[in-house]
């Protein structure tokens, strides 16, 4: 019931209690107010007797034929008149009309004198035989005589009541009548100022105060309603979330009032570029988020393209020019969920994903979802993978392109799934950097790593062994330390152990990276540069970290044969290293064209699926002993140092 | 407050408006004087008659004030 009923109710119930009350005592107080005016006027009837009979009486000179003219007046009327003595003796009656009231005289005289004697009331109301009677008694005036009058109730007494009874009802009529509508009055005015607080507070509670946008809640709220009329319709919805890039720096540097201003233009220009139907909300910050009702994907594009376009215009904020990048996220009903919550998480991961790719806007996919719940199971069965051992190390052998011997193995982890089967590396590794599993699964691997590489080693074989890093491996400072404890348990030499690290996370943090390398390189430990010439590696750096190996990215390598400039790069490669004195090692070599070429290119050494695949280390060494690049490996070469004595 | 006479009387509030004020007008002006009091019957006479008028011009203030709508077609 909304509060204007409630009110009108309350008011429609107190106008009609108090109509109710005034009823009911009307209802009482009418008879007693008919009778007291009944007695009122027999009183006076009877005081006005008395004075005409006071003289004659004074004087003993009341005769009958005094009372036989009273009889005469009285006749035809029901009303009774009685004289009598102190004593109470009747001393003349007025004779009544009928028989019936000439019996009732009697019986009345009796009655009246027990009323009076009894109680000092000179006047009430009697009951005689099937009559009743209302009477009043006054004193003669300087005699000892009293007259009693009395009168039965008749119709006058019944019109009183009854047109008393009529303007009391038509009073209650146009008293409530006049009730109710005040009554409806206020109530209606005060349900309107309430709703009217109440609508401001609603819309105070579901609005952004500085845009005047939805903001989060009700953007849910509208998306539950599109949601449902979507899924009846067999309609979808998009869904966008999109923030500006880099606006903290408008904040940081110009200032909140500054932002909030350039918030407000942006939420207007594109609010513009919205369709009628289209419902744009803020989500907080610069975070906004636009609802599409019927919209698949190829019509998102379109909108999506609308507002990049909108916003590709310049914003004037006093005097200011300033251009507003921004990234959009789509999530699309009922492929990317069916829940506003799972629609709004999914386009804000797109929304990441767009602006960590720099571009303007991306479809949710469930595969790049950090989040999602293949993902989720993985981290911990990940935990319990490292701990009961279901990792596995496999070896890719690298082989001197010089003496054609193998040189050397990378050690790639690979994961048993007791489910899933073998799970690729790129989707738990990323995995294990975001959760924090990386550090264990590093031990784990290093661990591992250098107990085969000496495990081979006393069994002959002076293999160098090369464990990739991370860049979250590179903010760990202990990690020389420990590293330097395993070499020590399993009695490998420094130099037997390569540590792979990619360009981009050396540049991450490159002052942490050097700190670490060149402890690492202190400790005799060799350093490799991974993917080299795909990310952005500063020379300088390189120079300065005494770097012993850069390994070319497969991509140029196998590029070579369709691209000359390939062809050029690697030797671009191949010359800086071996100015840097690094040693240099192609990625990707998958044919003997590619090896010769390499070959040629004074490329030091070579690893691909032309060589071999990563194999496990029983594998590896049937390799090694069936194919002619094994022949050295029982003595050290000169990547490998000699053992320990 | 400007009053636009839109309808908002419908068509079964109308009926029973007009069969109310035809009793109650009856009853105070009609043969028999079943109200015999004269300042009665001017009372339900007048009530009697704006409900007729009401009910006629299918229009009740009242329910403008309170924004009641018997009249289906909104």
């Amino acid at each position: 019931m909304s509060i204007r009923t409630q009110l009108l109710a309350a008011f429609v119930g107190v106008v009609l209690l108090a109509l109710g009350i005034f009823g009911t005592v009307a209802y009482w107080l009418l008879p007693d107010a008919a009778k007291n005016a009944d007695t009122l006027l027999l009183q006076q009837f009877g005081r006005e007797i008395g004075d005409r009979l006071s003289r004659p009486v004074a004087s003993g000179a009341l005769n009958d034929a005094m009372l036989t003219a009273l009889r005469r007046r009285l006749t035809g009327s029901d009303t009774i008149v009685l004289v009598e003595d102190k004593q109470g003796r009747l001393v003349a009656v007025s004779a009544a009309g009928d028989a019936r009231v000439k019996q009732d005289t009697d019986r009345l005289l009796k009655a009246t004198r027990t009323a009076s004697s009894r109680a000092v009331r000179n006047h009430g109301v009697l009951d005689v035989g099937n009559a009743r009677y209302s009477w009043a008694t006054s004193p003669i005036t300087g005699t000892p005589y009293s007259v009693t009058v009395a009168h039965p109730f008749t119709e006058e007494y019944e019109q009183f009541s009854s047109t008393l009874w009529v303007r009391l009802v038509a009073t209650g009529l146009f008293v409530m009548w006049v009730a109710v509508w005040a009554a409806l009055v206020i109530a209606s005015v005060i349900a309107r100022r309430l709703n009217e607080k109440n609508a401001a507070l609603t819309y105070q509670a579901h609005h952004d105060g500085l845009t005047g946008l939805p903001n989060r809640t009700l953007l849910h709220r509208h998306l539950q309603s599109l949601i449902r009329s979507a899924s009846q319709h067999g309609e979808s919805i998009a869904l966008f979330v999109m923030d500006l890039d880099r606006f903290k720096d408008v904040n940081d540097t110009l200032g909140h009032p500054f932002g909030d201003q350039l918030l407000q233009l942006v939420g207007q220009r594109v609010s513009a570029s919205l369709r009628a139907d289209d419902i744009m909300a803020r989500l907080g910050g610069d975070e906004f988020a636009v609802a599409l009702p019927a919209t698949g994907r190829k019509q998102a594009v379109t909108c999506a393209m609308r507002i990049l376009h909108a916003l590709e215009q310049p914003f004037v904020v006093e005097g200011l020019t300033l251009d507003v990048k921004t990234s959009i996220g789509i999530a699309v009903y009922p492929e990317h969920g069916e829940a506003p919550d799972r629609m709004v998480q999914h386009a804000d991961t797109a929304m990441y994903k767009a602006k960590k790719a720099g571009v303007g806007y991306r479809f949710y996919d469930p595969d790049e979802d950090p989040h999602s719940l293949r993902r989720l199971t993985l981290t911990g069965e990940l935990r319990r993978g490292i701990e009961h051992n279901q990792l596995v190390l496999y070896y890719q052998p690298k082989v001197d392109l010089k003496t054609h011997r193998a040189m050397g193995v990378e050690a790639l982890v690979r994961w048993h799934h007791p489910q899933h089967g073998l799970v690729p590396p790129d989707e738990f590794i990323p995995l294990a950097e975001r959760t924090g599993l990386i550090r264990p699964l590093t031990e784990w691997v290093l661990n591992e790593a250098v107990r085969q590489s000496s495990v081979w080693r006393r069994r002959g074989l002076y293999l160098s062994v090369a464990v990739n890093l991370s860049a979250y491996n590179l903010k760990h400072p202990l990690l020389p330390t420990e590293i330097g404890a395993l070499l020590q348990t399993w009695d490998v030499p420094a130099s037997a152990l390569v540590l792979e690290l990619t360009e981009s996370a050396m540049m991450e943090d490159p002052e942490l990276a050097t700190d670490i390398v060149r402890r690492m390189d202190s400790m005799g430990l060799r350093i490799a540069v991974d993917d080299f010439g795909t990310g952005y590696s500063s020379l300088a750096h390189l120079q300065r970290l005494s770097v012993h190996e850069l390994k070319i990215d497969k991509s140029f390598v196998i590029g070579m044969d369709a691209d000359d400039s390939n062809v050029v790069i690697v030797r671009s490669i191949v010359d800086l290293a071996h100015n840097l004195g690094c040693r240099v090692v192609a990625e990707g070599v998958e044919n003997s064209d590619g090896l010769r070429a390499l070959e040629a290119l004074g490329c030091d050494g070579a690893q691909g699926y032309y060589l071999s695949r990563p194999l496990p280390a029983s594998a590896l060494e049937s390799w090694l002993a069936q194919t002619g690049w094994g022949r050295a490996f029982t003595s050290p070469v000169r990547a490998v140092g000699p053992p320990s004595p | 407050m400007a009053i636009r006479l839109k309808k908002n009387i419908g068509t079964l509030d109308m009926l029973l408006r007009i069969g109310i004020s035809a009793v109650l007008l009856y009853a105070a002006l009609g043969p028999g004087h079943v109200i015999h009091d004269d300042f009665a019957a001017g009372v339900v006479t007048v009530l009697a008659t704006l409900n007729l008028v009401a009910a006629v011009l299918r229009f009740c203030p009242l329910y403008l004030v309170t924004g009641i709508n018997t009249c289906r077609t909104d």
